[in-house]
């Protein structure tokens, strides 16, 4: 992989990585770093069969950058139940540009080693444009969160062997400004979570049923990808399972009849039923309370967050 | 940037502890004239300054009274003011090219140095050659960057100042890479489960490696203009940081290597 010119090679052979690595330099001038420790300033530690990720460095540098280095520690990154307002106000120019920082170092973050701030980073960065005090003041609370969870780090372990599993969640009309509902999802592979998402959806849902439809529509596209991803590579992946906590919304994707309660569902959704058609992914029930998704469509309290 | 940060503790300053402050209007009244000189005050001043503060006289107060207009007007007095007050901050780690000649002799050296080795390498690899401008063109401007590696290595590196270049004349297509984490951590999972072996790699000026196909002029750099040869231009053959179409040259490249 490659990235502007940080770069990284992997294979099971350490020879045949050093001589590939000899063709490269071959080609440009490089500076060889031996085994790979830092990648796009993610510290990456090998011990063992695991491989351990974390953002320490950039996390201390943007708590000392909004003096929150000895914070207060908040247990969840958002209070239960917290649904922000849009302010309605004038937009504050000082205000904005210091909410700006603040919510694209979180989004720096989230992206990249920490999915638990994912739906409150996200959630307050739709009222960037024009933040009141308030939205502020969250997106601080987010950061005594960060403060009090500065340890945690990304462990991928070579010998778990769940296999890739989905989970997707709606939460219906969450937005009380405009009626959206959110969409999370997330993949779990080698005892941690791969990729996730957390965002609005673009149209409004009329039922839970149908929120809750679009949310594995979004997480089929993306295990879709990662199958296609891991063919490049060489692996044969088997169906990717998807894990969902409503029971309509799996009939509705399984059953490729068109009822009348579905029609006016948009055509992009119904791509799940080619996917399950063509065996690339199940949909299958998990109870509510055992779907990991949960956490990137709502603030959960404390014990749930817990548990995740 | 320091810049900022003098001028929040500037205002800190004139606005809190108009006591303790005594020293800023003083070098005021000396060189908030438009057009003055940049020059940092001279160390001796401070000695001065702290006479001055012996007693209450009436230059304190009314230099006082004009920086707090000086703060409430803005516009380009100001503006040179805080440029004055700015520049002698400079920490070992200079923010413009001008900046080096205050630095302590020793630090001087070393980044003077780190310029000399950017040059070389730019000359190394072809990237520009000395040339008339041609008609019809005009040069781009292009300032330097530094920054300390963490192995304390001092680095410089020539920037073209590429927002003034011209979209359908200086560019055509450009296009910058953002990272997928998603497929980061999926290649990371992938190696621990296979158990595989990770190596690192960095390319060293990977940018200076793309093709340019457009005419482009730079000014020569800054401290290092060729005697005599002053009213030169460099004309690119590849692309250098900063410009425009340097990610997108850099990617062919990359592409057609593979």
């Amino acid at each position: 992989m490659i990235y502007v010119d940080d770069s990284g090679f992997m294979r099971n052979n350490a020879t045949l990585v050093k001589e590939k690595k000899k063709a490269f330099m071959g080609i440009w001038e490089c500076h060889d770093l031996g085994e790979l420790k830092e990648f796009l300033g993610i510290s990456i530690r090998h011990s063992g069969h695991k491989i351990i990720l974390d953002q320490k460095v950039y996390l201390t540098k943007v708590l000392d950058r909004f003096s929150m280095t000895n914070a207060v520690i908040a247990n969840t990154p958002l209070p239960h139940r917290y649904t922000p307002v849009a302010h309605t106000g004038n937009p504050d120019p000082t205000l904005r540009t210091q909410y700006q920082a603040i919510i694209g170092s979180l989004l720096y973050l989230m992206l990249d080693t920490y999915p638990d701030i994912a739906f409150a980073v996200i959630k307050l960065s739709q009222f960037s444009a024009n933040p009141s005090k308030e939205h502020f003041e969250r997106a601080k609370y987010i950061c005594h969160y960060l403060a009090g969870t500065k340890d945690y780090t990304m462990v991928f372990d070579g010998k778990t062997n769940e296999g890739l599993i989905a989970h997707s969640d709606s939460n219906w009309a969450a937005d009380v400004n405009n009626r959206c509902s959110v969409t999370g999802y997330f993949f779990k592979l080698a005892g941690s979570s791969v990729s996730w998402l957390s965002r609005a959806q673009k149209t409004v849902a009329l039922s839970s049923i149908k929120a809750e439809y679009m949310a594995i529509s979004d997480c089929c596209y993306q295990a879709m990808w990662m199958t296609n991803l891991f063919r490049e590579i060489g692996f044969h992946v088997l169906p990717i399972m998807i894990c969902s906590n409503n029971q309509g919304s799996i009939f509705i994707g399984s059953n490729p009849v068109q009822e009348k309660q579905t029609k006016h569902i948009d055509i992009r959704y119904h791509y799940i039923h080619e996917c399950i058609e063509d065996n690339k992914v199940s949909v299958v029930f998990i109870p509510g309370n055992d779907n990991l998704a949960n956490m990137f469509t709502k603030n959960l309290d404390r014990l749930k967050f817990i548990k995740f | 940037m320091p810049v900022d940060l003098q001028r929040d503790d500037l205002c800190r300053r004139a606005g809190n502890q108009p006591g303790s402050s005594r020293a800023l209007p003083k070098q005021l009244t000396q060189n908030s004239i438009p057009g003055s000189s940049r020059a940092p005050p001279p160390p001796h001043q401070t000695t001065t300054d702290t006479n001055d503060n012996t007693g209450e006289d009436p230059v304190d107060t009314s230099g006082q009274v004009h920086l707090n207009r000086l703060v409430w007007e803005g516009g380009v007095e100001f503006l040179a003011f805080l440029l004055n007050k700015a520049v002698p901050m400079a920490l070992d780690q200079p923010v413009f090219y001008k900046d080096i000649v205050r630095l302590p002799s020793q630090l001087q050296e070393q980044w003077k140095k780190a310029c000399q080795e950017e040059l070389e390498a730019l000359y190394k690899r072809k990237v520009f050659e000395l040339a008339d401008l041609s008609k019809g063109h005009k040069a781009i401007k292009n300032c330097w960057v530094f920054t300390t590696k963490s192995d304390g290595h001092k680095k410089a590196r020539l920037v073209a100042k590429g927002f003034s270049q011209i979209e359908g004349i200086d560019f055509d297509h450009i296009f910058s890479l953002v990272v997928r984490y998603e497929s980061v951590h999926l290649l990371l999972v992938v190696a621990a489960l296979e158990n595989w072996h990770i190596e690192g790699l960095d390319i060293k000026s990977a940018f200076l490696y793309g093709q340019l196909d457009e005419e482009i002029y730079l000014e020569q750099s800054e401290g290092f203009k060729i005697h005599g040869q002053e009213w030169k231009v460099l004309c690119l053959r590849q692309t250098i940081y900063g410009l425009k179409q340097a990610a997108l040259a850099w990617w062919k490249e990359l592409l057609a290597s593979a």
